[in-house]
């Protein structure tokens, strides 16, 4: 008896309310898988059709051959997997290296070069958004405007941990994207990380950076709101290990979850989101990072693009877990298909 | 990250020109999650077995092109692809015995993903502004030990 063969799913997630919200991952968090050779490009997308995560985010540097001058036959493959696959270019991971050399510093016409290398690629690719690092200097920002608008590209800044949206550099950027219906944002869930990532201290511990003794009291600590210095100074009353200081630091750093709801007066200006996880339980609940209250401000703001899964875990598992990507990305949207009222 | 995959077994072998053995080679993978620009490794150095290799003696070929250590740190238009191999070719009488050697490559890949300058007070986080000072960012070498063997 033949076997029913599934027709072309649906692109378009159609969450309560809220159709245009789409699910993906950024290939980025298949690091380790693509190095060792576990899968190829071709299995990282089918993966992601498998999993109804159809918006891939392309870490060109990473995957692309002969970067960032492909053959056109490897672009043609490119856009036959897309077909094949159903899934569709969501985002380009676009970094720029301010220092040349060791003595040399990137200039305006080196920055809007390496801009301009970016955005003909992901053209060639079919991938309307890129998203750059939250570094970026600011006067490439503006130089590339105009190319943003002529080459029709979305481009991205990374709000990521520990900048705020009332922040200095937030609110300079803003002014910007006041210019520009081609350039806005692209929020890393990392900065509604509210509690402690296991992952990472687990890690710090096995390392002999830490005790489990030391992470108890910082992280209780921090949840008590005990200022920094106080900790720190009580901290000479443990065994606490080498790196206790860092990872102080880490707590009190990088642990200040934002008010989903700062994200609604920009909403329109975020046309693609980060969504970073370091792993997530049995049943599929992230620890650090809780989305109960994102998802709903996404959906009341009318967000309109995709969650890239951005899976950050593998450094911190990889002496006990290697490859676990795979997993984890499924738990994920595990949790992304329930809050977005899809299950 | 990539730590465990930056030192290939595959490549370790003494070099011979002339039927004169006049080095060793190591090959590498960049210590990173993308392909970089050649320029961008900001620390590279070598031990075998302990000795240190002095920098003047080590040549990297990257895509079939050589490079001493100071050229290296200037191809900032040459690029050394995630994933693809790095030859270190170490010049030395005699290369190196058969049998198990310990190599220890100590790599910093330069993550400048900040302005040189900062003009506006922009990036008031990570201690980039310490004392009145503006500094970006830039990782401790990251010293990767591996035993293997040479068979010729």
């Amino acid at each position: 008896m033949a076997v029913a063969i599934p027709s072309n799913t649906p692109r378009t997630v159609t969450a309560r309310g809220a159709p245009k919200i789409h699910r993906g991952v950024a290939l980025y968090s298949y690091q380790e898988e693509y190095l060792v050779g576990l899968m190829s490009l071709e299995d990282c997308i089918r993966e992601l059709s498998d999993i109804g995560a159809y918006g891939v985010e392309l870490l060109a540097e990473m995957m692309v051959p002969d970067f960032p001058s492909p053959s056109n036959a490897w672009v043609d493959q490119w856009f036959r997997w897309m077909d094949q696959y159903h899934t569709f270019p969501a985002c380009y991971t676009q970094f720029i290296d301010t220092m040349r050399t060791l003595s040399r510093n990137l200039n305006l016409d080196e920055g809007v070069a390496t801009m301009l290398r970016d955005i003909q690629l992901a053209k060639r690719l079919g991938i309307p958004k890129i998203r750059c690092l939250i570094g970026t200097p600011v006067d490439v920002l503006e130089a590339i405007l105009p190319h943003l608008e002529k080459h029709d590209i979305w481009l991205g800044v990374e709000l990521h941990a520990p900048i705020t949206i009332d922040g200095r550099l937030m609110q300079r950027l803003i002014g910007i994207s006041e210019k520009s219906s081609h350039f806005g944002f692209v929020p890393d869930f990392g900065i509604f990380q509210n509690k402690p990532s296991p992952q990472y201290r687990d890690r710090m511990i096995r390392d002999g950076a830490l005790t489990a003794e030391g992470a108890a009291f910082l992280e209780d600590a921090w949840q008590r709101g005990l200022a920094k210095s106080l900790a720190l100074d009580e901290l000479g009353r443990f065994q606490a290990g080498p790196a206790a200081k860092r990872y102080a630091e880490h707590l009190y750093g990088m642990i200040a979850p934002q008010n989903p709801a700062d994200m609604l007066p920009i909403m329109s200006r975020c046309r693609h989101i980060h969504g970073k996880t370091w792993g997530l339980d049995e049943n599929c609940v992230d620890p650090a990072i809780d989305l109960s209250e994102v998802i709903p401000v996404l959906i009341e703001g009318g967000f309109d693009g995709t969650i890239a899964t951005e899976y950050e875990g593998q450094r911190f598992v990889q002496d006990i877990e290697p490859f676990s990507a795979v997993e984890m990305i499924r738990r994920h949207h595990v949790m992304l298909r329930r809050l977005l009222g899809e299950v | 990250m990539q730590d465990p995959y930056v030192i290939m077994t595959r490549g370790f072998k003494n070099l011979v020109i002339d039927g004169e053995t006049t080095g060793f080679e190591v090959n590498i993978r960049v210590p990173y999650y993308r392909g970089i620009f050649l320029s961008s490794v900001h620390y590279l150095s070598l031990k075998v077995d302990g000795e240190p290799v002095a920098r003047e003696h080590i040549r990297i070929i990257v895509s079939g092109q050589a490079f001493s250590l100071d050229e290296m740190q200037e191809a900032d238009h040459v690029r050394w692809a995630f994933g693809a191999s790095a030859r270190l070719c170490v010049s030395r009488v005699g290369g190196l015995v058969p049998g198990v050697h310990e190599i220890e490559v100590g790599i910093v890949i330069r993550k400048s993903y900040f302005p040189h300058e900062d003009p506006e007070h922009l990036y008031d986080f990570f201690d980039l502004w310490k004392d009145g000072k503006f500094t970006s960012f830039i990782e401790a070498p990251n010293f990767i030990t591996k035993r293997m063997t040479l068979v010729q």
